[in-house]
């Protein structure tokens, strides 16, 4: 495999990688969405996850090796109306291949603005509207972080289904999230010089826009006990949110149009003032990755911590 | 990333320290939340996780026909701001309908809503 390829596969894995920005808990009547690790959910909150941690394997080809990435990133999101929320992300990034030096830096920040557009509490659904910005330039080209600016405009949404009139099916909620991430700069020309024919040569990578979409399935232990049942769950167990995350992104130009992107299972426990998250990271194709990878996050609701400081909006009314 | 493990730890730590900061999720009920109960129960009372401002906290009971049953004012127990209870008339056997909506002592604001049957 050419280095090119290399870099174009750990490109892809640290873009899935950073999609695990994702914040805002929330509640709409009587359901609590938790903040989701790979999807960013519907929500605008102050929040804080730090850190998140993701490790997954990239499958070698050719002569080069298969790779290990790790990720540890922190996002803080902060109110700015009750509905309005700008958040900040930065990720850093090691890159280990089999039997060689491992790679590692800071990789590009990332700066969102997330409206919430509609808040039905009966219905127990939410939409909102926002725009996420990597700053190009930012992080560090070792570990491929891009050279120029890119933005992903994205729609999100929430449904539970406590209004559905099957018991065992009330507890679950529904979140996702399509967007179209669209770089600044179509192409990156880069030159180098071959020693063997004494010449200059020049390399073109494209930048294609890439369809951005993910959802979550989410079983509330919480709702279950609270509004339909009591089964008598004791600790953690109460307290416990089985989900399914699931985060492809889909080429829109280009040769190459397969998606890529993975099924997370796993947990959430959410507390009254922080949740901890552990997933496993499920590649749906060769593309995608190889094995299973880990997903874990701490994650504080500062709108609870620090409910009359940095935990509320700037302006208006707390929620 | 020692930086990101102490903070993590400092932000941790500061959690483990009782703290009234927090939305009021329910914990528990009696009648038991989806439960079939006999006899008729007097009262209805939640217990939550937060304490609750008592002028803005409250609970109704209804029947399934959407009639309030419950009766007075709902109040937050003056021994522990983490109960709140309301009294109801004689329950006939039926399915009825809790609804509650609290602050906690923060400011914020929860509701909910489940039921229960009298046999």
């Amino acid at each position: 495999m050419s280095r090119s390829l290399f870099v174009a596969g750990a490109a892809g894995l640290s873009a899935l990688l950073c999609a695990a920005g994702a914040l805002a808990h929330g509640t709409a009547g009587n359901r609590f969405f938790v903040a989701s690790m790979l999807v960013e959910d519907p929500f605008v909150a102050d929040e804080l996850a730090l850190p998140t941690i993701s490790s997954m394997r990239e499958r070698g080809g050719g002569d080069e090796p298969g790779s290990r990435e790790t990720e540890i990133s922190v996002e803080w999101a902060k109110t700015i109306t009750p509905s309005f929320a700008i958040s900040f992300e930065q990720a850093y990034s090691i890159v280990k291949p089999k039997g060689e030096k491992s790679v590692r830096g800071f990789g590009n920040l990332e700066v969102g603005f997330k409206y919430q557009v509609v808040k039905d509490p009966a219905a127990e659904f939410v939409l909102s509207f926002g725009v996420g910005f990597e700053v190009g330039g930012w992080g560090n080209k070792r570990v491929e972080a891009d050279s120029f600016w890119s933005a992903a405009p994205t729609v999100y949404f929430g449904k539970g289904l406590g209004d559905v009139g099957v018991d065992f099916l009330r507890p679950l909620a529904i979140t996702g999230a399509v967007g179209v991430n669209v770089p600044f700069k179509k192409r990156t020309s880069t030159t180098t010089f071959n020693p063997d024919k004494m010449e200059f040569e020049t390399e073109v990578e494209r930048h294609y826009k890439t369809l951005q979409w993910g959802m979550t399935l989410q079983y509330s232990l919480p709702y279950l006990q609270a509004n339909v049942r009591d089964i008598g769950l004791g600790a953690p167990f109460e307290r416990l949110v089985p989900i399914v995350e699931m985060a492809f992104e889909t080429p829109l130009g280009g040769p190459n149009r397969k998606t890529t992107g993975t099924i997370n299972p796993g947990f959430i426990w959410t507390g009254e003032q922080i949740q901890l998250g552990l997933e496993a990271q499920i590649p749906i194709n060769r593309e995608s990755g190889k094995g299973v990878g880990v997903l874990m996050q701490v994650h504080f609701y500062l709108d609870d911590i620090f409910p009359n400081s940095i935990g509320k909006p700037i302006f208006g009314a707390a929620k | 990333m020692k930086a990101v493990i102490g903070i993590v730890t400092a932000l941790a730590l500061s959690l483990v320290a009782p703290s009234a900061w927090a939305h009021a999720s329910l914990q528990r009920a009696e009648p038991k939340v989806g439960s079939e109960v006999s006899p008729p129960p007097q009262k209805v009372q939640l217990w939550f996780t937060e304490a609750l401002e008592p002028a803005l906290s409250k609970i109704e009971v209804k029947t399934a026909a959407g009639k309030l049953v419950s009766t007075g004012q709902s109040d937050v127990a003056s021994d522990d701001r983490h109960r709140l209870q309301v009294g109801v008339g004689s329950l006939p056997p039926g399915l009825y309908r809790v609804e509650w909506s609290v602050v906690s002592v923060d400011g914020h604001k929860t509701s909910g809503n489940f039921t229960f049957t009298v046999k």
